[in-house]
């Protein structure tokens, strides 16, 4: 009989001879992205993806990689850092694994790829495409999100909230209504304070590389006399907003733009303006709670404006975020004003809580 | 230049092989200072005889494994107890513990080791395996996966306490770690064990099973001698003999 300590020494010497001794591998490894799925991910995700297999061995349910809604909207590198480093990392269940130590980014990549083709409808954009959002420019991807929108004016205290309400509709589409609340505060003495022009819009993706590279989509809003014009709440009129919006993937950088007019319906004296934003924005790293970096150029007809910006992820899922910026005139200044702007985010398809 | 001839310890010489003597002395005088805790944990509850029913990996596992969780030999000898000494610090900077995955087992199934340390993760099973590592309190500490034999993944110990190891593709595999900052072993196959270098003094034995709880017993360490210990293990942990010999 071997004593506690000189048992516990002669363990770990066999340990490491074990270590040093290759153990014979007789098995073939699996090569092509469908075996190494069987192999490595069959067990809880099923063959066919949708997470019901004969025996289930974990106590979370699978996510099914056939519903497109789960498989495509988020990018790559979200999946890529998942299969990594395991489920917590992104907030998701600690029964996913890591497997960032034994297989490498190619077989990584080439897994991902598999997972993403259990979605047989190609007419969903993929995630790759779905950049951070910018504080003004309209994403071209759709999205189910609420976005609360503050600015404040820098020098008489303005106070504007948009609450916008995004839904996804089927593979392309999205509804979104926006609700403005403004606080105007013209003389200091006297403000006004309520509801503003309240709108309705959709968004459709006219185009999305399978490349995942560039994204262009349509937009149309309704905006609504709502709001009282004689309190400076509302324009008074019906406006249809057209825009088109676009969204590139360059080498380490996004670009964002949109390209929207407003058009008055009724009003003989009311003008049609051109709004145009142009967002490049850098995300840090793959993690849905990564810092991310951007500036807007923000035109409306002969105003122009800059805006930098910072964006957080404020849980590990991604599913709620913030962004802090300032909006600085920087032509036509004497008919602008510096903003501070933001927003706060809600992902409310996704769990704000990690899973345990 | 001078040669020193054995046995001409003059003078200034014989300061100094003094010196050297005495700390020669002083160290296996030291040395003696300690005492040894040897002993054998015991039960009466039997050991698990029926084995395990393998549900996935039929081909890889087999149709049944070893129910290990209780392992008792035909004298009652309890294996894989944890015998903890309260209060003697365990050392730093020991090589990581190895865990292997070896037909759809954690092998070694307890093992001892200190927060902070590290674990080696290996598999000689051609089949997914995951090591998901509990703490106490339930949280993950980290879940591996280790889709191929022959391969050694190394994590930290972040915990300190019992770390329950599990794999998520094979529900029937358990796995113990002990980290301790108390000097820890595990008990053999015929429920002995033995700790070295003990000082002399008045101790608690702290007794952890899987199945059979925690037991706790008092020994006292003499200088230069063996204490001998017997513990024998109820269920929930209850002591219902100990002696020291």
């Amino acid at each position: 009989m071997l004593d506690g300590g000189r048992r516990a020494v002669f363990v770990r010497v066999a340990s490491f001879v074990t270590l040093l001794v290759p153990i014979s591998v007789t098995a073939q490894v699996p090569s092509t992205p469908r075996e190494m799925y069987t192999a490595w991910c069959a067990g809880c995700h099923a063959e066919d993806g949708t997470g019901q297999v004969a025996v289930r061995t974990v106590t979370v349910e699978p996510m099914d990689f056939t519903d497109c809604s789960v498989t495509t909207p988020e990018p790559d590198a979200d999946w890529e850092i998942v299969i990594a480093q395991g489920g917590p990392v992104a907030g998701l269940s600690s029964q996913m694994p890591g497997y960032g130590d034994a297989l490498g980014q190619d077989q990584i990549h080439a897994l991902i790829g598999y997972i993403r083709t259990f979605c047989s409808e190609p007419s969903w954009p993929l995630g790759n495409l779905n950049f951070s959002v910018p504080i003004f420019t309209e994403k071209a991807f759709p999205e189910n999100e609420v976005k609360i929108r503050p600015s404040v004016s820098h020098n008489d205290d303005d106070l504007k909230i948009k609450a916008v309400y995004e839904r996804r509709v089927g593979a392309r589409g999205q509804v979104e209504v926006s609700v403005p609340w403004q606080m105007n505060v013209p003389d200091s003495v006297t403000a006004s304070t309520g509801l503003g022009d309240v709108s309705l819009g959709a968004k459709y993706v006219l185009h999305a590389d399978r490349a995942s590279t560039r994204i262009f989509s349509g937009a149309v809003e309704v905006k609504m006399p709502s709001g009282s014009e004689s309190r400076g709440l509302g324009g008074g009129t019906t406006v249809l907003e057209p825009s088109l919006l676009a969204g590139f993937a360059l080498r380490h950088f996004t670009l964002q733009t949109q390209l929207k007019l407003e058009v008055p319906i009724k009003g003989a004296g009311e003008a049609t303006e051109l709004i145009y934003n142009i967002h490049a924005g850098r995300d840090f790293s793959g993690l849905p709670s990564t810092w991310s970096l951007g500036v807007e150029l923000n035109g409306v007809d002969d105003r122009l404006a800059l805006t930098p910006q910072l964006r957080k992820g404020l849980t590990k899922t991604g599913a709620l975020a913030a962004a802090w910026g300032v909006r600085i005139p920087v032509v036509n200044r004497q008919h602008q004003q510096m903003q501070w702007v933001g927003y706060l985010l809600w992902e409310y398809r996704d769990p704000v809580r990690a899973a345990p | 230049m001078g040669v020193s001839r054995p046995g001409s310890c003059r003078a200034v010489r014989a300061a100094v092989c003094g010196v050297v003597l005495l700390g020669i002395g002083a160290a296996v005088s030291m040395g003696a200072q300690t005492g040894v805790i040897a002993g054998r944990v015991t039960t009466a509850v039997p050991g698990s005889i029926e084995p395990l029913t393998v549900t996935t990996n039929v081909d890889v596992c087999g149709e049944t494994v070893p129910d290990e969780s209780v392992l008792v030999d035909a004298e009652g000898g309890l294996a894989n107890a944890v015998v903890t000494v309260v209060g003697l610090a365990a050392p730093t900077g020991a090589p990581p513990i190895l865990v292997s995955n070896d037909g759809c087992r954690f092998q070694p199934r307890v093992q001892v080791s200190r927060p902070g340390e590290q674990i080696a993760l290996t598999s000689a099973d051609d089949v997914l395996h995951t090591s998901h590592a509990y703490a106490e309190d339930g949280r993950s500490l980290f879940n591996v996966a280790i889709p191929m034999p022959g391969l050694t993944i190394t994590r930290q110990l972040t915990a300190r306490g019992l770390i329950r190891l599990v794999c998520d593709t094979h529900t029937w595999m358990r796995g113990f770690v002990m980290a301790s900052v108390d000097r820890a072993v595990v008990s053999a196959a015929d429920g002995s064990f033995r700790i070295e270098d003990v000082p002399p003094g008045t101790y608690e034995l702290r007794i952890w099973h899987e199945q059979l709880g925690v037991a706790s017993h008092a020994v006292t360490v003499a200088t230069d001698g063996v204490t001998e210990v017997r513990v024998d293990m109820q269920p929930s942990g209850e002591v219902v003999s100990s002696r020291d010999n």
